[in-house]
């Protein structure tokens, strides 16, 4: 990748100016990951930017070839690891479609609610990282207590604070104990309350509004060629949800949620403060989407009985491809597996949402000042781990 | 007209979210307590499903290397001589660099013999502390190598010698690696006072509560229960060598 | 220290004009005027961080020294004697020298004239606010310099950020400054604690006065490069700024030059608006000497905790955000102030009945 060129700006007789190249990142406390942004400047301006990543890339695509389809769950879960349900969930969903099998009820209503809980914990972290960017280090703290309750609360299933390896094909890994949906709710009590307290410490301060206020603005057109998903893409008035649109599990059919979209609250629409507030917003319907499926959890089988071979041999699905998607916090995470029969994939191929959203960074950039450009990578909200995999 | 009720909105914004905001900080400085946890001073119980260090009950294993076979990095290594029924162990081993605590090797055990434990102290000062032997003896028990001689006495056709001096000493213990499975069945890993003699063993000499009795909050009798039942089988297997 | 003086000079016999108690006298108040910045400036790096702590629920300091990890400053203090005296690559080695030292003169001086109680201030100044408000702003000067001498990119962003941010707003505290020295008629520091000690605190003399306090408030948070105006070191933008390429005790200068700033612009605020040493209608210059110190210092620590709690409460604003709040809305309301002070004061109207 050939590095971003100098160009003279003023080139008078007497005073000769260059364009100033300086590089965010890798190590940079806001590139929210090992991510390195080019920039050219012209003093605080940005005028030209390139992104520059795979300073994580872990080839977890080609050790897809090589293990075997249950041994793939804990480095999906790796991929984006503020996520590692939601990326469980994904990789499941596609082994059952090449499979032919589906998991039990009770484990698609577990699957919801734990998954929603990780979209509340990323959420909260994005928040949190955002604040600090903005220079407000104190939310971080309060999204951090919220989240260590939602890591207590999964870790009692799944015996894991952050890498889950919870949802496998078929169903779930454990079953929960009998006090652990009361807790549920419980926490959902006290997460409303904290997230007003998160409003008037962020969300409606007027140095934040004027931090994030048209910035970075990504009108809708932009947003559907750069096949942006998730939060971004929302925010941007495209309503498209695929727990609503292409329900992956069939207890998303059964509950009432909205889909928050951005509105141009304080500026145009499109910019980083709909991307926030879309986020803050979608905390709140995931607590109203977990209230609702606690009291529906039927009793039942937590994993499918015709999987459980696959703990003492490995799976061997029948020759064929699947694609599944699901509605990651970050976007569309999609999974698409070739089988040719045997124990591992011959293909595996994760199509990450952090990697396409950061596609519409190097168009963002130019025009706006430093500041704004740590504003525009933290609304994007990217995970290096998903990007780079 | 509108700049003008712009500009003394903008002020009015500005002071009011500043002091709202002031009044969330202000009110979490003077009422809500800390919610750190003073580690190592005080720590937090474990729920017994907790993915940690593992335990191995060596005398039900009967070195199927399904765990092994099942990992998906590979960090367990097992070796065993097999005499008949009888194992002559050598080494079962799992390097915790690699290890990335899934569970996949708990389920394929037919003998229900590995176990993860609560505990997650891994850290060493060098890294071949960690990797952990599970074993809690090597080669061969007495009256194992009596019977393995006493079967080839009698298939060559030889008398059976008594061994003199009551006979070979019972099975060596693995050096580095135990540490971890003897003081959990002794129940005084993680103890006040149970200091271990190596540097390179994770601190057991905070001043923190056992982990049985750390189970206190919630899910008290979950792990007390998993705990007694996981000392008692490695005590009972014990008191057989 | 003309008190101090004449001791010297009682003491050893010889007249008050002398080379020797002049020395003398000197050196004790300089250097128990360093000792009290070094030692104040380790409390208030404790302070910062359990109040940091404890507004993000979390506990701070707590090992070093036992209770509440009181000693964390002093175990900073010798790691950073120890550390590695880092010059980078490339750097002008004569102005990374000395850009610490400049920039903590700066600050340093505008200690000398600030009234502790009655009596007890280095140099009672003439001029002693014009002085301050002066003096402070060679650290301007000091900040280029680092900026520049590091050899840095980042450095050198922080650094002009810093000199356009601090420059800016000398003006609107100047101006709300003007508020006081209009009321009281002198710019001498201890003229103010003496008018207030008669009639009450001057903050309460106007509205205007409110205000001023208010602006003055701001723009010294701006002069402090403390949030929300902190950009010349935005951590998450440009990893230190300006300090960037210092380490060991040249960062622990600049570490000393923010907090000390921050001293003398809440003991400037404490002064001029609160009443310094004094407290209202009570007699407080017949009281003993070290009862007017602990009022000041009560005074001058409240105002460090708002701007504390300011720091972790706020987002920071951007470059341009700055310039603009500076020039658009404090220049202009403190200008208001000024001339609203001095109607109210030609007019001798009152609007509190005391």
């Amino acid at each position: 990748m050939e590095a971003l060129e100098m160009y003279a700006v003023d080139d008078r007789a007497d005073v000769y100016t260059e364009e100033l190249k300086l590089n965010l990142g890798p190590q940079h406390p806001s590139t929210h990951g090992v991510l390195r942004v080019e920039l050219r400047l012209d003093g605080e301006i940005i005028t030209a930017a390139r992104c520059d990543i795979g300073y994580l890339h872990r080839c977890a695509e080609k050790i897809g070839e090589n293990v075997s389809y249950l041994q793939y769950t804990p480095y999906t879960d790796r991929m984006d690891y503020l996520a590692s349900m939601n990326n469980n969930l994904a990789w499941s969903l596609t082994v059952e479609k090449l499979l032919g099998v589906e998991a039990p009820p009770r484990a698609q209503w577990l699957r919801v609610i734990v998954a929603e809980l990780n979209r509340i914990a990323s959420h909260l972290i994005a928040f949190g990282t955002y604040g600090i960017d903005m220079g407000a280090n104190t939310p971080f703290f309060y999204a951090f207590r919220e989240r260590e309750s939602i890591m207590a609360l999964l870790e009692r299933p799944s015996g894991a604070r952050m890498l889950y390896n919870y949802i496998r094909p078929g169903g779930v890994a454990h079953d929960v104990d009998e006090r652990w949906l009361p807790d549920v709710l419980a926490f959902c009590d006290e997460f409303e309350r904290r997230w007003a307290e998160y409003n008037t410490l962020l969300s409606t301060n007027k140095i934040f509004i004027e931090r994030t206020k048209n910035i970075g603005v990504i009108p809708r057109e932009m947003a559907l060629d750069y096949g942006l998903t998730g939060p971004v893409l929302r925010a941007s008035g495209v309503k498209w949800d695929l727990r609503r649109d292409v329900p992956y599990l069939k207890p998303y059919d059964e509950i009432e949620f909205d889909i928050p979209v951005g509105e141009g609250t304080h500026g145009t629409l499109g910019d980083c403060w709909d991307r926030y507030w879309v986020r803050m917003r979608e905390m709140m319907e995931s607590i109203r989407i977990i209230r609702q499926a606690c009291v529906r959890v039927p009793t039942g089988d937590f994993v499918e009985k015709a999987m459980l071979k696959m703990y003492k041999s490995p799976l061997k699905p029948p020759a064929g491809e699947a694609y599944m998607r699901c509605e990651n916090p970050r976007g569309e995470l999609g999974f698409y597996v070739v089988s040719a029969g045997g124990a591992s994939p011959i293909r595996c191929r994760a199509r990450g949402p952090s990697f396409c959203n950061l596609s519409v960074l190097d168009a963002l950039l130019p025009g706006c000042m430093i500041a704004d450009g740590v504003a525009i990578i933290g609304s994007l909200d990217i995970v290096l781990g998903e990007v780079d995999r | 007209m509108s700049g003008i009720r712009d500009y003394f909105g903008n002020i009015s914004d500005a002071l009011t979210s500043t002091v709202k905001g002031m009044g969330v900080t202000m009110q979490h400085f003077v009422s809500e307590p800390p919610i750190t946890v003073q580690y190592p001073h005080e720590k937090l119980p474990m729920p017994p499903s907790y993915k940690g260090i593992h335990i191995l009950e060596q005398d039900k294993c009967i070195d199927c290397k399904l765990c092994a076979k099942a990992c998906p990095v590979d960090c367990i290594e097992i070796e065993a001589v097999h005499h008949g029924r009888v194992l002559e162990w050598q080494k079962f081993t799992i390097d915790y660099k690699k290890c990335i605590f899934c569970e996949f090797c708990i389920p394929p055990c037919p003998k229900d013999c590995i176990h993860m434990t609560s505990e997650f102290e891994v850290a060493t000062d060098n890294p071949d502390g960690m990797i952990e032997d599970l074993l809690t003896w090597t080669g061969l028990r007495t009256e194992d190598r009596r019977a393995i001689d006493a079967a080839e006495a009698k298939r060559a056709g030889r008398a059976v010698e008594e061994p003199k001096n009551g006979g070979p000493a019972p099975g060596n213990p693995s050096p580095a690696g135990t540490e971890f499975t003897s003081k959990f069945a002794a129940g005084t890993w993680g103890a006040p006072g149970g200091a271990p003699a190596k540097a390179d063993v994770p601190g057991a000499a905070g001043a923190a509560k056992p982990a049985a009795a750390a189970a206190g909050a919630a899910d008290a009798g979950g792990l007390a229960a998993k705990t007694a039942a996981i000392r008692a089988k490695l005590a009972a297997g014990k008191g057989a060598g | 220290m003309e008190t101090l003086i004449g001791f010297f000079s009682r003491l050893f016999g010889l007249s008050a004009d002398g080379v020797l108690p002049l020395t003398l006298a000197y050196s004790v108040c300089i250097g128990s005027l360093l000792g009290f910045i070094t030692v104040y400036a380790m409390f208030a790096i404790w302070m910062e961080r359990k109040v940091a702590a404890h507004i993000q629920v979390r506990y701070g300091p707590m090992e070093v020294g036992g209770w509440h990890g009181w000693a964390q400053s002093i175990a900073d203090a010798v790691k950073l004697l120890f550390k590695e005296d880092l010059i980078p690559d490339g750097a002008n080695k004569f102005m990374f020298w000395i850009a610490p030292a400049v920039v903590f003169c700066g600050v340093f001086s505008g200690f000398i004239a600030i009234p502790f109680a009655l009596g007890v201030q280095i140099v009672d100044i003439h001029l002693g606010l014009f002085f301050i408000v002066c003096i402070a702003s060679v650290e301007v000067v000091g900040v280029i310099m680092a900026g520049w001498a590091s050899n840095s990119k980042y450095s050198l962003f922080g650094a002009v950020r810093e000199a356009a941010q601090v420059v800016s707003y000398e003006v609107p505290a100047a101006v709300a400054l003007l508020v006081p020295v209009l009321i009281v008629g002198s710019f001498r520091l201890g003229d103010f604690n003496a008018w207030q000690e008669q009639h009450g605190w001057l903050v309460f003399r106007n509205p205007f006065a409110i205000v001023a306090a208010l602006i003055f408030f701001i723009a010294s948070l701006a002069g402090c490069k403390r949030a929300p105006f902190d950009l010349p070191e935005a951590e998450s933008e440009l990893v230190s700024g300006f300090h960037t390429e210092y380490s060991g005790m040249r960062f622990s200068f600049f570490f000393l030059e923010e907090y000390a700033s921050m001293f003398v612009a809440a003991a400037l605020i404490a002064t001029l608006f609160f009443g310094g040493w004094t407290l209202p209608f009570v007699h407080v210059s017949a009281w003993p000497v070290p009862f007017g110190i602990v009022i000041l210092l009560a005074k001058v620590f409240a105002v460090i905790f708002m701007q504390m709690l300011m720091r972790w409460t706020l987002p920071r604003l951007r470059i341009d955000q700055v310039m603009a709040m500076g020039y658009k809305y404090l220049l202009p309301w403190g200008m208001l102030c000024v001339v609203g002070t001095a109607l109210f004061e030609a007019k001798g109207w009152r609007w509190l009945p005391f």
